[in-house]
């Protein structure tokens, strides 16, 4: 009968632990427009900022930053033949307390009248890599970002000559993955 | 007392499956940015000019420009016109990618209203390799790019360049024209 209750005592503080392990072990955040639940509790680690080249111009229309700041949209203009750089289209920044891991990953473009699509992320005048959507997998792992970091996001796009509007328009998808 | 510790201890286990659960459902940030094209706001045109020949694409953007050497020096005049189609200026360079003359002294020369400026090769990788200031194009307007040719007679030369052009207040967004010169001799 005394055993009974020591039993059951360690049932409870097996459950905690297995709880509190659990929280830990799983704590990354991702960041979407159907995030609603996420973003209620906790702001926003990893925020997209509009570029200084987000403005209207003759290649950036539309420029939209997501209401939770975890995503945002544009209509890029490109013209046959030629390739397109935006230097300053849009910016990631840290704006938590901490560091931490950020990925972005997307979907593969395969419109043939496409030749490149690439976003290039930099940490001042460092490249951090691409995020190629000419491959099979695009992902680009951009390490930690430190407490206050800005990334800067450049856009490089080219299409075939006599590509037009309608056989060389397609839709970017790009997502974001924070850790701890 | 044994069974309230029970319920207890089902109460956290229970709490444990659910957060596992809610855990492994990812939810991604997800950016939906679209790519499409128009027509371009500076066009490329053939100039018509004798001992040149600019071949504009279908896109009146890339262009293959063939030059044919008689030897010694030759100023083939205007070889592309640039079109400016737009209701505002404005402004390009052009950038040297690769090529070499082959002992060949041949010099590409960008006019302007707003002067002339030069890549200049010598026998090898050219000694300037952009233009090194913007060129403004009215709007409605145009502006040519000249070509002239030094000492040539030498074996055919390749070289791979292209027109940057952008809007005059927005250097840092700008399309970039793939123009290729090619020097032949007779």
């Amino acid at each position: 009968m005394n055993g009974t209750p020591r039993v059951a005592v360690g049932w409870v503080l097996a459950a905690l632990i297995l709880s509190a392990s659990v929280v830990v072990a799983t704590r990354t955040f991702s960041y979407g427009s159907s995030s609603s639940s996420v973003s209620g509790t906790v702001a926003p680690y990893i925020q997209f900022v509009a570029g200084a080249d987000s403005a209207a111009s003759d290649h950036v229309s539309a420029f939209a930053i997501g209401t939770n700041r975890t995503t945002f949209s544009a209509t890029l203009i490109g013209f046959g033949g030629a390739k397109v750089v935006v230097t300053d289209l849009v910016n990631l920044s840290n704006v938590h307390a901490a560091a931490h891991a950020v990925t972005l990953t997307g979907t593969q473009v395969t419109n043939e009248k496409i030749t490149n699509l690439s976003l290039e992320v930099f940490n001042g005048g460092t490249s951090l890599g691409y995020l190629d959507f000419m491959s099979a997998a695009p992902s680009r792992s951009l390490g930690s970002m430190a407490v206050g970091a800005v990334y800067t996001v450049r856009l490089v796009w080219a299409c075939a000559d006599g590509a037009t509007s309608s056989d060389a328009t397609a839709t970017m998808t790009v997502r974001m993955v924070v850790s701890p | 007392m044994n069974l309230r510790l029970s319920l207890i201890a089902l109460f956290f286990l229970l709490l444990l499956i659910v957060g596992s659960a809610l855990a492994a459902i990812t939810v991604f940030s997800v950016s939906s940015p679209t790519v499409t094209v128009s027509a371009p706001f500076v066009r490329i045109e053939d100039a018509g000019t004798s001992g040149c020949v600019t071949t504009p694409g279908l896109s009146a953007t890339r262009s293959s420009l063939i030059v044919t050497s008689t030897g010694g020096t030759n100023d083939y005049g205007q070889c592309i016109i640039l079109r400016n189609t737009a209701s505002t200026a404005r402004m390009f360079k052009v950038r040297y990618i690769s090529g070499t003359n082959e002992g060949r002294f041949n010099d590409v020369q960008v006019k302007s209203d707003g002067g002339t400026q030069h890549m200049k090769w010598s026998g090898g990788p050219p000694t300037v390799t952009e233009t090194d200031s913007w060129q403004t194009i009215a709007a409605g307007g145009t502006t040519s790019i000249n070509v002239r040719e030094r000492i040539g007679g030498g074996p055919a030369s390749v070289i791979t360049s292209e027109i940057i052009v952008a809007r005059s207040n927005l250097p840092n967004v700008y399309a970039l024209y793939p123009l290729t010169i090619t020097f032949t001799a007779t």
